[in-house]
């Protein structure tokens, strides 16, 4: 009985995770650079993961990013809590690596990149993963970036259309290339659509 | 796995969702970063900051983590000059400019003993790269005084503040990466 009174509905950790987030947010949102560089730590191995695998050049990806968290911060005051902060930054992220290929005004067509095997190298040696990345790096540029925002971020392809500048069926037709073009390098059987 | 044997229906999927999510940047890029947004205005006080100091100042940071990065990677983290007497670690170095103000007595007795280790190991370097170094350390220095000199009008200011701190932890990282070169004329081979 003793034990049972003292049963305390405590919020999961995920709820309490998010709590905490939410007040980072808040005071990132009103100037603090503390705060701010808290969602830093938190979020930069992910959005560096989609700026590499967007850029499949380490040097460029790390510029995209820091360009994603300068923009993220100038944004932070319209950012309204209903959606995931996640979900936003990897949605800035997104442009910031789309208008970099812009000012750039050069092709992001990359062959197999070393960067993208060297940096999984140092994280896992003899990984799976290792040659379906690799594999994802040599994918031509519209296919790729089909496969990232679709395929492994969780756009629809409405968004990732819009976030692209192509056609929704442009969008479609490249996530069917690029998984034709994976399964045929890696040997896969690709499952039915 | 192979085209002869393919594996079953559907794996594709199966192998994107197993990708790691993170990669960590292959440096810090929070210094950049701050130095960035510190040049905009946003937020409670920052109407209040003088925005020319904090801009060099965050020049300054930015150049100096670039630095840091650039010839720490020279030197293997095992590589400690014994010589001179003890040289903190980064974190430790961190730590002291982290939780003790510039007058502490921890941060000017080491910061004294760092500084001397990295004036004899500056002199053993390729003039090229001691150069760049001087060159550097001026621009920290010269932010660091232009900070003092804004916070003398806006002494509360939280930005101008963060400022300064980064400063004082670049310059000790400045002098402890250089410190921990263990034969500095080595270098001088290195290209």
């Amino acid at each position: 009985m003793r034990a049972s009174a003292q049963v305390v509905d405590f919020p999961d950790a995920a709820t309490r995770d998010a709590a905490a987030e939410a007040t980072t947010i808040a005071s990132a949102a009103r100037g603090d650079r503390r705060a701010f560089e808290d969602l830093y730590r938190r979020h930069v191995g992910r959005v560096n993961r989609l700026c590499l695998r967007l850029t499949g050049q380490r040097e460029l990806a790390e510029d995209c990013v820091q360009d994603a968290f300068v923009s993220a911060w100038r944004a932070l005051p319209r950012f309204e809590t209903r959606s995931s902060f996640s979900t936003w930054l990897h949605r800035i992220a997104v442009n910031a690596v789309l208008a970099r290929r812009r000012g750039l005004a050069q092709s992001f067509e990359i062959s197999v990149d070393a960067d993208i095997t060297t940096l999984d190298r140092r994280v896992n040696v003899d990984t799976p993963a290792l040659d379906l990345e690799a594999a994802i790096g040599a994918l031509p540029d519209g296919a790729r970036h089909v496969l990232v925002l679709v395929g492994l971020y969780g756009f629809s392809h409405e968004e990732a259309a819009r976030e692209l500048g192509i056609a929704v069926g442009t969008s479609k037709a490249q996530l069917h290339r690029a998984r034709q073009l994976l399964s045929a390098r890696l040997g896969l059987v690709e499952e039915a659509s | 796995m192979t085209a002869e044997n393919p594996s079953p229906v559907g794996s594709l999927d199966a192998h994107l969702a197993a990708l790691p999510a993170e990669a960590e940047p292959s440096r810090d890029l929070w210094p950049g970063i701050l130095a960035e947004i510190s040049a905009e205005p946003r937020g409670q006080g920052a109407s209040r900051v003088r925005w020319p100091f904090a801009l060099a100042a965050g020049v300054a940071v930015a150049i100096a983590a670039g630095y840091v990065g650039w010839l720490g990677g020279r030197s293997a983290p095992t590589e400690v000059a014994a010589a001179s007497g003890p040289v903190p670690s980064r974190s430790e170095a961190q730590r002291l400019v982290g939780f003790a103000a510039p007058s502490g007595t921890d941060y000017l007795a080491t910061r004294a003993s760092l500084e001397r280790t990295y004036s004899e190991h500056l002199q053993m370097l390729e003039p090229r790269t001691r150069a760049r170094i001087e060159r550097d350390l001026d621009t920290i220095r010269n932010a660091n005084a232009d900070i003092q000199r804004a916070l003398a009008a806006d002494p509360q200011s939280p930005v101008l503040n963060r400022l300064l701190e980064s400063i004082w932890q670049q310059e000790f990282n400045l002098y402890a990466t250089v410190a921990r070169i263990k034969d500095p004329a080595a270098q001088r081979t290195r290209t």
